[in-house]
C-alpha cells in the first residue's frame, strides 16, 4: 500500500466519523435533538391512527392504534379520552405484544387423539373453516335429533294438540363467553343460541358479579355500577374492599386525584396490596367476614352517630318508612314496625366487639374506620370480588348498599355503591344477557305456558303494534305483582318476535285459553355455570361452544370442569386467540380476532358504551367473529333443515299445514328468521347495533315504534341528534364538557353514551327525562299490594320462603345478617352463623382440622384473569414469571419454609395439593379470629398449564359452593393446608 | 458402484383406519373401536386409526352404546395400510324400564308433568311424564343407562340402572321441590 | 429548550405501565425472569430492560406500621454525565432537550461508561458487545413525551420543561415534607433532567450521595479524549486498509 493511500484512508475515516457533534462537544455547548429519529418515530409520524378501546379491564381507556400500510405500528394511551388521558397500565400497554403474539392460533384446527387430559396432546391438526362449520353443524344436529320439539299439554287448559316450544334447560347444546366480545357480537351469541332452542348460555358475568345483580337490583332497580369512573374525583372519602389500584387501574386514577383534593382512602383487605400500599388508613380483616364489618358500620352509625344518618333521604327515596307489609308509616322514625327500625334491631349485635370476633379487625381500628367514613360525605364504595364471590355475597353487597342509603350517598357524584366489573364488556356481555335466566336487557325468557298465553292476550289488546288477533281475547293481569312483572317482560318479547323473525304465542291467537302455546323462544331457565358442568358430566349436554372464555382455569373448583371436558360424549368448539388451557380439550378450535381487528361497541363498567374501530386486518386465517358468528349460523341451521329440525313454529306448521304468522291491520308478516339474521339493519357492526338500540324498525314493509331489541340500550342511537355518525351515539368523540356542572363533575356528556338515557349516574334526582333517575325496585308486599316507584329498598322482599335455619337466614327478615363461608376456619363462629348456599348440588367440604389455613385469591396488575392474554406475553411475563403463595412470616416459620421455596397447598377438593412457589412476606399476617390466631395465605389465580409462563390454577382449590339467590360460587374463600413440599 | 447387498429393513408395521358413520351416513364420535387389545375412540368426524399392527387376520369391534356392536374380520400384509369403514344401526333389545315420578314431600305423582331424560352417547332420548307421573323406556338393549327428572319446580334426580335381555325394571323418582325462585326482575 | 420529567415515587401504584411502555416503544424484548419474592422483575436493569420499578417493602413490628413503595429507576440523565465522559469515541451525548443518549452505531463495547456511572446505570449486552439505556425518548421530545411518561396514569412521571418541573418539585416537596433530588436541594453530577420529589431522604430509596462533579476512576480518559477519538478512529482505519492490502495480496 501506498503511504498516501494510508493516510487518505485515515483521514477520510477520521473526519467521517468526527461529526459535528464532536465538534459542539470540545467547544462545550450542547448539541440538540433536532433531525434526530428512528425507525420508530418515523412510521409513527407518517402512520394512520384508529381508536379503539382496551380489551383488558372495564374501565374502558381509550387506546389509539398507529398503523403504517396495513402494518401495525403502535399502541398507545388515547391522550384525549376523558378517563385515561393517554395513561394505561402495564396490561394496555402491552397490547401491541397481544396482537403481534406469534403464540397466536392462525387457523381452524381439528383434534385427532381422541383422548382429552390436562397431558393429553391433541394432536392439531388443521382445517378449512368449512370443514370446520360442517363438522359443527352435524355435532349440532345429533345432539338435537330427538330433541322434543312439542311438549304434552299443561292439564290446566282446555284443548287438543301440544304445545310447540323447546325446553330451554334440558336442551343439549350449550354456549360459554365472551365478556371479551363487543356487544353486538354477545347480541347475537344470544340470539344463535336461542333459535336452536337453547338457554343453556353463561359467560363470565355469572363467576364474577351475578350476586351484584341481585342485590343491587332488589335494592336500587339496576344491578350495575352506580357512578361511573371518572366521578371518583369527586369523592371525599373512600371504602375500598377491592383492589383498584391493580385491578383497575385507571379507576384509581381518579381516587389518586381525589386524594390530592383531600379525600381520605380507607382500605380493608386481608392482603397489605397496591391499593393498600396508598391508604390513609389500611385494615387487614379475614376473608370471609365482610358481612359483619358492613353490618357494623350500619349499626354504628344507628346507634352511635344518629345525626349522620340522612333522614331526608330515607324519607323520600327509601322504603324505610313502610312497616314490612306495606303500611307508609307517618311515625317511622320511632314505630318499632318500620322498616328502618327492624334494620335496627336487626343489626344491634353487630358492635366493634363482635365485628372483631367474626373479621379479625381490631375493634379500636374498626372504630376508626368507622368514624373516619361515615363522618365524611360523599363516600364512596368500591367493591369487586373480595364481596361478590362468596355463597353470602348477595346479602354483603345489600349490607353495602344500605348503609349508602341511611348516610345519603346516592344518587350524587362522589357517592355510590360502586361495583368495579372485571372485563372490557362485561357489563355488555351481561346487558346482551348471555346468561341462563335471562333472555335480553335484564327481561326473562318465557319460564311457563300461563306466561305465554297471557302474552297472547297482550298482544290482542293493542294488535297494532303488537301483532296479536283483533276481536281476540285481551289481557287483564290477574294480580299487581303479576301484571307488573308481564308489564316489564312481554314488550322484549315482542321486539325480538320482530327482529329475530320468529313467533312467541298461541295459535291462532283468539283464544289463548284454548289453543296451543307456539313459542319459538326456549322456555324455562337453563344451568348457570356451575350446573353447566354437571350437566356435561351427566351428559345431558353434548356440545358446548366456548369463545373466549378459560372456564378451565376459572371457575371454582376447575378440578369439576376438566372432568367434564374430559367427557367422552362431549363435543367441545373453541374460539381462541390462544391455545388456552380450555382450548387444551377442543374437538374443533377455532382462531379468533383481537379487538383492533375489528369494528363494534363495548360498554364499561361505568355503563359507556364505547366504539372501536378496526385498525388492522386479522392475520392468518382468523376471522372477525360477526363474520363466525353468521357463517356458524348459517351452517347449522341449513344442516338442521336437513334433518327436518326447525324452530317450534315451523314444525307446527309442518305438522298441522298451517301458516304461523303475524297480522297488522291487514299486512301480514311472516317470520323469517333467516332473513332476520344478523340484524334488520344490515350485516354490519352498526347494523347489528342499531337493531340493539333502534326505537322503530321496518318489518314485512310495516314501520312498526317497537321498543328496541334490548330494552337497555333504546336511548344509545339518534339519528337527528347526530346524523354525521348515522346516529351510532357510541362513537362520538367529543371530550369537552357540556356545561359548568359536567366540567366540576366530570360527565363529559358528549363523549360516547351511557345507558339509559346518556345519565353518567344513576339514580340522580335532575336528569330531564323520567325512567331511571328514580329507583324502580321490586318492593311488593304481596300479590296485590304494590307500594309504588322511587323507593330504594332497605327491606326487600324475599326472593323465596326460606326453609330451615330461620332466624340465621337473612331471606327471612328481607335485610341483611352474616353468614360464615361454607368452610370457616373457627366452628364456634360457624355453628353461630350458619352458612347459606345452594344445597342442591354436592360439594365436597373440608374441616378447620385438617384444612386450618385460610386461602384467598387476588389479581395482580399484569395479568389479566385467566391468564391466557397475559401469561403469553413476554413483557408481562417478565414482571410476573410464576405462580407463588403469600403468606406471613409468621408461618413460614411454622411450617418451615422461606421465600422462594416451594409449597405444598391442599383443600379438601384437591387433596393431593399444589406446589407453587412461598412468597414470604410482612405483607400477609396472622389474624386473631374469635380469640383464636389464624393464618391466612393468598394466591393469585392466573396460572394455569399452557402457555409461556405456566403454573397450577388457585381454582384447584377452592370451593364451588353457590350464593342461594345468585348461583355465583365462593371463589373467594376456602380452606387450606400449606405444608412444605 | 458398490456391491454389498441391501441391509434388511426392519418389519414394516401394519395400520387399519377409516369412518364410523350412522346407517345414515352421519360421521359418529366416541365411537370404540378395538382389535387384538388394542382400543380406540373415533374423533369428532368419525376417523379412527389403530397403528402397529403384525400381519395376519384380525378382528375389528366397533361399539357405542345404543348401537348393534359389529365386527369385521381382515387380513393384512406387511406394511399394508387398510382402510375399513363400518355403519352402526341403532341397537334394539327387550328390556324396559318404567316407572312413577312422585313428589317427595306429598308422596303423591307430579302434577306439572316433565321430562325424563336418558342419556346415551350420541343423542339422549325423552320421554314425557304423564299426567299421572308414569313414564317408560321400552326396547332396550341390555345395559346400564343413566336416568335424570326434570321437572319444572322440582330439583333434578338422577340414577343409573342396569338391565338384561328382557328384563322389565321398575324405578320410582322421589322428587323434591326447587327451593329456589328467580329473582322478579328476570 | 431544556426538558424533564419529575419522578414522583408517592404518587406511583407500581402498575408497571412504564417499564412495558418502554418495551414497546423500544422494541425491546421481554426477559427471562424468576420468581423475585420482593416482586422487582427484571430484578435489575438490563441492556434490553431500560427502566424498571423497584419494590420496597418496610415493615415496622412495634407499630404495625407497613409501607409498600414503587420507585421506577433508569437513567438521570445528567447534567454532567460521567458516562459521557468516560466515553472513548464520544458516542454518548448530553442533548439540550435534556436526553443522554449512547449511540449505537459509535459504541464499542468497552464498557468504561458501564464503570463509571456513580448509579450504575448502563448495561453491557454479550451479544450486540454494546452499552445501552433510558434515552429519555429522545426520538420523540419534546414534541411528545416520553412513552414511561405518557403511559402513567397517577402522574408519577411528569414532563414538562425543566424551570416548570423545578416548580412543580418544589411544591410538591412543600406538601410531603419532603426531598428533591437531582436538582435544588441535591445535584448528583450537575442536576440531571430526571428528577425525583421523595417523602423520605434519598438513602430510604437507595439512591447514592454522589457529588456535582465527579472524577473518573480512569484518570488518563479525562484529558486525552480529544486525542483518543481521532487516534482510535485512525488506527481502526489503518487497520482495515492493512487488512485489505493483504486481502488483495492473498488472491493473487
Amino acid at each position: 500500500m501506498e503511504r498516501r493511500d494510508f493516510l487518505k484512508s485515515v483521514g477520510a475515516a477520521s473526519v467521517a466519523s468526527f461529526t459535528l457533534g464532536d465538534l459542539i462537544k470540545m467547544g462545550g455547548a450542547k448539541a440538540s435533538l433536532s433531525g434526530a429519529t428512528s425507525e420508530k418515530w418515523e412510521k409513527y409520524s407518517a402512520g394512520e391512527r384508529t381508536p379503539t378501546i382496551c380489551p383488558y379491564c372495564a374501565g374502558g381507556c381509550g387506546l389509539i392504534v398507529t398503523t403504517l400500510g396495513g402494518e401495525l405500528v403502535e399502541i398507545e394511551g388515547d391522550p384525549i379520552h376523558p378517563i385515561n388521558r393517554g395513561a394505561v397500565c402495564s396490561k394496555a400497554a402491552a397490547t401491541f405484544q397481544l396482537v403481534t403474539s406469534d403464540q397466536r392460533i392462525l387457523y381452524p384446527m381439528k383434534r385427532t387423539n381422541p383422548n382429552k387430559g390436562k397431558d393429553e396432546d391433541p394432536g392439531w391438526e388443521r382445517i378449512t373453516w368449512d370443514e370446520a362449520y360442517a363438522l359443527i353443524a352435524e355435532k349440532v344436529k345429533d345432539a338435537l335429533t330427538n330433541y322434543p320439539y312439542k311438549q304434552e299439554p299443561d292439564s290446566a287448559y282446555d284443548y287438543e294438540g301440544y304445545d310447540y316450544y323447546y325446553n330451554g334447560k334440558d336442551n343439549p347444546v350449550a354456549w360459554l363467553g365472551s365478556s371479551y366480545w363487543n356487544n353486538e357480537e354477545c347480541y347475537l351469541g344470544r340470539k344463535l343460541i336461542s333459535l336452536l332452542g337453547s338457554n343453556n348460555v353463561e359467560h363470565q358475568a355469572r363467576k364474577c358479579h351475578a350476586s351484584t345483580v341481585a342485590a343491587l337490583a332488589s335494592t336500587f332497580g339496576f344491578g350495575a355500577m352506580t357512578n361511573h369512573i371518572v366521578d371518583a374525583k369527586n369523592s371525599k372519602v373512600f371504602l375500598i374492599v377491592s383492589n383498584p389500584a391493580e385491578s383497575h387501574t385507571m379507576e384509581f386514577k381518579w381516587v389518586m386525584k381525589a386524594k390530592e383534593n383531600g379525600a381520605k382512602i380507607l382500605v380493608l383487605d386481608p392482603r397489605f396490596n397496591r391499593t393498600g400500599a396508598k391508604a390513609d388508613i389500611y385494615v387487614r380483616y379475614r376473608s370471609g367476614g365482610e358481612a359483619s364489618i358492613f353490618l357494623g358500620l350500619i349499626r354504628y352509625v344507628l346507634y352511635e352517630k344518629p345525626e349522620r344518618i340522612d333522614l331526608e333521604f330515607l324519607e323520600e327515596r327509601t322504603n324505610a318508612t313502610y312497616a314490612t307489609d306495606g303500611t307508609l308509616l307517618a311515625d317511622w322514625e320511632t314505630n318499632s314496625t318500620s322498616a328502618f327500625n327492624k334494620l335496627k334491631a336487626l343489626v344491634a349485635d353487630y358492635t366493634p366487639a363482635e365485628v372483631e370476633r367474626i373479621s379479625g379487625i381490631p375493634a379500636a381500628k374498626f372504630e376508626e374506620i368507622a368514624e373516619a367514613f361515615t363522618s365524611t360525605k360523599p363516600g364512596n364504595i368500591y367493591y369487586s370480588m373480595g364481596t361478590t364471590q362468596h355463597t353470602n355475597a348477595t346479602q354483603t353487597i345489600r349490607a353495602q348498599a344500605i348503609l349508602q342509603l341511611i348516610l345519603g350517598n346516592m344518587g350524587k357524584p362522589g357517592g355510590g355503591v360502586n361495583a368495579l366489573r372485571g372485563i372490557s364488556n362485561v357489563q355488555g356481555s351481561t346487558d346482551m344477557n348471555l346468561l341462563s335466566h335471562l333472555i335480553m336487557g335484564y327481561r326473562a325468557p318465557p319460564k311457563t305456558v300461563a306466561e305465554i298465553r297471557r302474552y297472547q292476550k297482550w298482544k290482542n289488546s293493542d294488535v297494532s303494534p303488537r301483532g296479536g288477533v283483533s276481536g281476540g281475547d285481551t289481557y287483564t293481569a290477574p294480580n299487581v305483582s303479576t301484571g307488573r312483572y308481564d308489564a316489564r317482560h312481554f314488550p322484549t318479547w315482542n321486539a325480538l318476535e320482530y327482529h329475530w323473525g320468529i313467533y312467541v304465542g298461541t295459535w291462532p291467537g283468539k283464544h289463548p285459553d284454548k289453543e296451543p302455546v307456539v313459542c319459538d323462544l326456549p322456555v324455562g331457565i337453563g344451568n348457570p355455570i356451575v350446573q353447566l358442568f354437571r350437566a356435561i358430566s351427566d351428559g345431558t349436554i353434548k356440545v358446548l361452544i366456548c369463545n373466549g372464555e378459560n372456564p378451565a382455569v376459572s371457575v371454582a373448583n376447575v378440578n369439576l370442569v376438566r372432568e367434564a371436558l374430559e367427557s367422552e360424549s362431549l363435543f367441545l368448539v373453541v374460539d381462541e386467540l390462544f391455545e388456552t388451557e380450555t382450548a387444551h380439550y377442543a374437538d374443533v378450535l377455532l382462531p379468533g380476532s383481537t379487538q383492533v381487528e375489528r369494528d363494534g361497541s363495548i360498554t364499561n363498567t361505568g355503563r359507556w358504551i364505547q366504539w372501536r374501530w378496526k385498525a388492522v386486518d386479522p392475520p392468518g386465517e382468523c376471522k372477525q367473529e360477526l363474520t363466525y358468528l353468521t357463517e356458524l349460523y348459517q351452517k347449522i341451521r341449513a344442516t338442521l333443515k336437513t334433518a327436518n329440525i326447525k324452530l317450534p313454529s315451523e314444525k307446527y306448521e309442518d305438522d298441522t299445514a298451517e301458516e304461523v304468522k303475524k297480522t297488522i291491520g291487514t299486512t301480514e308478516i311472516e317470520n323469517d328468521p333467516e332473513t332476520a339474521w344478523p340484524s334488520r339493519f344490515g350485516a354490519s357492526a352498526e347494523g347489528v347495533y342499531k337493531e340493539t338500540c333502534a326505537k322503530s324498525i321496518e318489518v314485512g314493509g310495516v314501520t312498526l315504534p317497537q321498543s328496541a331489541a334490548n330494552v337497555i340500550y333504546k336511548n344509545c342511537y339518534d339519528l337527528a341528534l347526530r346524523p354525521d355518525l348515522d346516529g351510532i351515539l357510541a362513537k362520538r368523540r367529543d371530550p369537552n364538557p357540556v356545561d359548568l356542572e359536567d366540567d366540576k363533575y366530570g360527565y363529559y356528556k358528549n363523549w360516547a353514551v351511557s345507558w339509559m338515557i346518556n345519565q353518567r349516574i344513576l339514580y340522580q334526582k335532575g336528569e330531564s327525562n323520567k325512567g331511571v333517575d328514580y329507583f324502580f325496585t321490586w318492593f311488593a308486599i304481596s300479590d296485590d299490594v304494590w307500594p309504588g316507584y322511587d323507593k330504594a329498598a332497605i327491606f326487600s322482599k324475599p326472593l323465596y320462603k326460606p326453609e330451615g335455619k330461620l332466624d340465621t337466614n337473612p331471606l327471612k327478615h328481607g335485610m341483611p345478617l352474616h353468614n360464615e363461608p361454607l368452610e370457616s376456619p373457627d366452628a364456634e363462629l360457624a355453628a353461630e352463623y350458619p352458612s347459606m348456599w345452594d344445597e342442591r348440588f354436592d360439594v365436597v367440604v373440608g374441616s378447620s382440622d385438617d384444612y386450618p389455613h385460610v386461602l384467598t385469591t387476588f389479581r395482580l396488575t399484569e395479568h389479566m384473569q385467566a391468564g391466557a392474554m397475559t401469561r403469553n406475553l413476554p413483557w408481562l411475563v417478565e414482571t410476573h414469571p410464576s405462580m407463588f403463595v403469600e403468606m406471613s412470616p409468621e408461618l413460614a416459620e411454622e411450617i418451615g419454609v422461606s421465600s422462594g421455596d416451594d409449597v405444598l397447598v391442599k383443600s379438601a377438593r384437591n387433596t393431593n395439593g399444589i406446589k407453587v412457589k412461598a412468597n414470604v412476606t410482612d405483607r400477609m399476617k396472622p389474624i386473631t379470629l374469635n380469640g383464636k390466631t389464624i393464618h391466612e395465605v393468598a394466591m393469585p389465580w392466573h396460572w394455569g398449564f399452557k402457555g409461556l409462563s405456566t403454573g397450577p390454577s388457585a381454582n384447584e382449590l377452592t370451593m364451588d359452593a353457590v350464593d342461594v339467590s345468585a348461583n355465583i360460587p365462593e371463589t373467594k374463600v376456602c380452606l387450606v393446608k400449606v405444608e412444605k413440599a | 458402484m458398490s456391491t454389498e447387498k441391501p441391509i434388511s429393513r426392519p418389519v414394516a408395521m401394519s395400520r387399519i383406519s377409516g369412518h364410523i358413520y350412522f346407517a345414515d351416513g352421519a360421521m359418529i364420535k366416541s365411537a370404540k373401536v378395538s382389535c387384538d387389545g388394542i382400543e380406540t375412540r373415533t374423533l369428532a368426524d368419525g376417523s379412527f386409526v389403530l397403528d402397529d399392527l403384525t400381519t395376519g387376520t384380525h378382528e375389528v369391534t366397533v361399539s357405542l352404546q345404543g348401537f348393534k356392536s359389529t365386527s369385521k374380520t381382515v387380513s393384512i400384509q406387511e406394511g399394508e395400510k387398510l382402510t375399513l369403514d363400518f355403519h352402526l344401526s341403532k341397537d334394539t333389545g327387550t328390556a324396559k324400564i318404567h316407572g312413577h315420578v312422585y313428589d317427595a314431600t306429598s308422596k303423591k305423582p307430579v302434577e306439572q308433568g316433565g321430562t325424563i331424560i336418558f342419556i346415551l352417547p350420541v343423542a339422549n332420548k325423552y320421554k314425557p311424564i304423564d299426567k299421572n307421573g308414569y313414564y317408560e323406556f321400552e326396547k332396550l338393549p341390555a345395559g346400564t343407562y343413566k336416568l335424570l327428572t326434570s321437572i319444572a319446580g322440582y330439583e333434578d334426580h338422577k340414577v343409573i340402572l342396569t338391565v338384561t335381555d328382557d328384563e322389565i325394571k321398575a324405578h320410582d323418582f322421589f322428587c323434591k321441590t326447587q327451593k329456589i325462585e328467580e329473582p322478579p326482575w328476570g | 429548550m431544556e426538558h424533564a420529567v419529575l419522578v414522583d415515587p408517592a404518587k406511583c401504584i407500581g402498575c408497571r405501565a412504564c417499564q412495558v411502555a418502554c418495551k414497546r416503544w423500544n422494541n425491546n424484548p421481554g426477559e427471562e425472569t424468576t420468581f423475585s419474592n420482593e416482586w422487582t422483575n427484571p430484578p435489575k436493569l438490563s441492556y434490553n430492560t431500560y427502566t424498571h420499578i423497584k419494590f420496597k417493602l418496610e415493615h415496622n413490628e412495634t407499630t404495625g406500621e407497613t409501607k409498600w413503595r414503587f420507585f421506577n429507576w433508569r437513567c438521570m440523565q445528567c447534567e454532567i454525565p460521567a458516562c459521557a465522559k468516560a466515553c472513548p469515541v464520544n458516542a454518548i451525548t448530553k442533548y439540550e432537550e435534556g436526553p443522554v443518549v449512547i449511540d449505537q452505531d459509535r459504541c464499542i463495547g468497552c464498557k468504561f461508561c458501564v464503570s463509571e456511572c456513580p448509579f450504575e446505570v448502563p448495561q453491557f449486552d454479550t451479544v450486540s458487545g454494546k452499552v445501552s439505556k433510558c434515552h429519555m425518548c429522545f426520538d420523540r421530545v419534546p414534541s411528545k413525551e416520553p412513552a414511561c411518561v405518557q403511559s402513567c396514569p397517577t402522574d408519577a412521571l411528569v414532563f414538562g420543561t425543566r424551570d416548570s418541573i423545578i416548580q412543580k418539585a418544589k411544591e410538591r416537596k412543600e406538601e410531603l415534607d419532603g426531598y428533591i433530588y437531582g436538582d435544588v436541594d441535591n445535584k448528583p453530577l450537575g442536576g440531571s433532567s430526571f428528577i425525583y420529589v421523595l417523602d423520605a431522604e434519598p438513602s430510604v430509596y437507595g439512591l447514592p450521595i454522589v457529588g456535582e462533579s465527579l472524577s473518573p476512576t480512569v484518570p488518563v480518559l479525562n484529558l486525552s479524549k480529544w486525542l483518543l477519538v481521532p487516534a482510535a478512529i485512525g488506527g481502526l482505519a489503518y487497520l482495515v486498509a492493512w487488512r485489505k492490502k493483504r486481502m488483495n495480496e492473498k488472491e493473487e
